[in-house]
């Protein structure tokens, strides 16, 4: 522990000396009977003070959270000699909040004393963080030396995004041969009705449909949509975000990515990753629990890194977007790079859909009329890219936070489900 | 003679007025430097009264040293308050206790050196020998504190 000494001890010193000074100047007893506390205090002080001898453990409640979870944060406090008084600090990194108890605390120890502290930490945003850094300042009895140190007790913290709640999402045009929960829309074995048709050779004799065979006088049978899986590519746009305070646009993005891998996991899709930003980082398509926090633990390495390069979609290794996949780009739509690369997705006939996370939000006009003239260009600017998607078939839903995503994943679909009557 | 003790009181009265309001403003704007100019300065009123009086000593010296060493204790624990530590119970009752015995020690203490004054009554170089030791001593302490200071 590093000691250090309080501003008392040399401001008791300099009046010491002043008063005794002043009692050989004036010669007066008077004044060094003035200066005996101001000198005893601080002799005394240093002669007896000991350097604190603690030990501190940390305990987490458990490792993972949700945002807004709130968990229990216990650290034990053990000395062997006795302590006046111990100052604890618990560094909390931006994201994680106290929700009761206070960051700074003081204690009292006495002979081979234990104390514990309860905290409630609240996890106010999604990440990966560390818990644990704690300083510690140590005063003897008289206040006037303190001993500082930090320790490291890091324990790692998981906060995953709060899902938000979705009844339907986005249905892919293109289907995969293995089995899921989309209908697929080729026929074969399967549970939703399809078509009728006359019987063939070969036929199972369960899929006569003899309602149908009584009317028309011949065997006809009953042709069914299979069940199909889909390969789902969610690509989160990283090069840019808007920021207020502690909310982001990226925030949202990485809460909605989230839900949909968990919803589209859940119907036995493939779900893939491709965070496509100054850092390009991506997983390849897959199922099932552990791809689930694959991707959660992917997205909680999410951040904005600033880079000048260009970057185009024929830097994405080629097996992490399957054809046929569905692309449900979630994206501020702030940076060219991911517009171009979005439109160049379409280009290459991906199935695409965009969420695009509102950063008008975050963006309040300036009070001059130049800036009220200049925001409003950039809003014109923006309709005018998503006009851009719109014309090439793409459907662009606008989500701003406190919005429902269902509601917005509604207007994409139903988008898709006119552009699909259109192509019809 | 009674208008240079008029012109005394008021010399007093000005610079205890200048050290309440460095006092003040040390508290106010949580600076702990102005607190012992704060507390030299009533030091310097006190000197101004003793050596306008007479040769004889004065009994009050101990109280005054118990008043400067309490004032010095309040106004440190005041700027210690506004840091943004919970301290738990009792810890505000423990100080008050530490400061009273404090301030009753410098009293006792004050006691014990004017009764040793009276009674040694002794003067001469062997005294101020030992004044200026005394001196020394509260500057070496300043340097043993400043070495303490020092982060390795």
């Amino acid at each position: 522990m590093t000691p250090s000494a309080s501003p008392r001890v040399t401001a008791y010193a300099g009046l010491a000396a002043l008063f005794l000074l002043a009692a050989l100047t004036f010669r007066r007893p008077e004044l060094a009977v003035v200066a005996a506390p101001f000198a005893l205090l601080p002799a005394l002080g240093l002669a007896l003070a000991r350097a604190p001898e603690v030990r501190v453990w940390l305990t987490l409640e458990r490792p993972t959270a949700l945002e807004q979870d709130e968990l229990d944060l216990t650290l034990v406090v053990a000395s062997e000699r006795p302590v006046e008084r111990l100052e604890l600090l618990l560094a909390l990194p931006e994201g994680l909040e106290l929700g009761s108890g206070e960051r700074a605390v003081s204690l009292r120890l006495g002979w081979e004393d234990e104390q514990t502290i309860e905290l409630h930490l609240r996890c106010a945003k999604w990440g990966n963080y560390q818990v644990g850094d704690i300083r510690l300042r140590g005063r003897d009895r008289l206040g006037l030396l303190a001993w500082e140190t930090r320790l490291d007790l890091r324990t790692p913290l998981r906060v995953y995004p709060l899902p938000e709640t979705l009844r339907a999402i986005v249905a892919p045009v293109s289907t995969q041969p293995f089995a899921g929960n989309q209908v697929a829309r080729q026929k074969g074995e399967g549970l939703e009705f399809a078509d009728l048709r006359e019987f063939a050779s070969g036929d199972r004799v369960r899929s006569i449909n003899w309602r149908a065979s009584a009317r028309r006088n011949v065997l006809v049978v009953n042709e069914r949509h299979p069940e199909r899986n889909a390969d789902v590519i969610l690509f989160l746009d990283t090069f840019a975000d808007a920021r207020t305070g502690g909310r982001s646009t990226l925030d949202l993005a990485v809460r909605a990515t989230s839900t949909l891998a968990s919803r589209y996991l859940e119907r036995r899709d493939r779900v893939g990753l491709v965070s496509f930003g100054g850092i390009l980082r991506w997983l390849t398509p897959g199922m099932g629990v552990s791809q689930r926090y694959r991707i959660v633990d992917a997205l909680l390495e999410s951040e904005v890194v600033f880079n000048y390069a260009w970057k185009d979609v024929s830097i994405i290794p080629a097996r992490t977007l399957p054809p046929q996949a569905l692309v449900v780009a979630i994206t501020p739509l702030l940076d060219d790079r991911a517009v171009e690369a979005l439109a160049d997705l379409r280009a290459r006939r991906y199935d695409l859909a965009i969420v695009e996370v509102s950063p008008a939000a975050f963006a309040t006009p300036g009070k001059s009329e130049s800036d009220q003239l200049a925001h409003r260009l950039w809003l014109l600017r923006r309709e005018e890219i998503r006009a851009r998607y719109e014309r090439l078939g793409v459907a662009v839903a606008t989500w701003s936070d406190g919005q429902p995503l269902d509601g917005v994943l509604e207007g994409v679909r139903a988008f898709r489900r006119h552009a699909r009557l259109t192509r019809a | 003679m009674l208008a240079q003790t008029g012109y005394l009181a008021r010399v007093i009265v000005l610079v205890t007025v200048v050290a309440l309001a460095v006092l003040a403003v040390g508290l106010v704007s949580s600076l702990p430097v102005t607190i012992p100019a704060a507390v030299g300065l009533l030091g310097v009123g006190y000197v101004a009264i003793l050596v306008a009086g007479d040769d004889t000593l004065d009994p009050r010296a101990p109280l005054v040293a118990g008043a400067l060493l309490a004032v010095a204790e309040l106004a440190y624990w005041s700027l210690e308050l506004r840091l943004p530590v919970a301290d738990e119970a009792g810890t505000s009752l423990r100080r008050l206790a530490l400061l009273a015995a404090l301030v009753l020690g410098a009293l006792a203490l004050g006691a014990v050196l004017l009764a040793l004054v009276e009674a040694v009554s002794a003067g001469g170089p062997a005294v101020d020998i030992l004044g200026a030791a005394a001196a020394l001593g509260a500057l070496a302490l300043l340097a043993l504190a400043a070495r303490r200071t020092q982060r390795p």
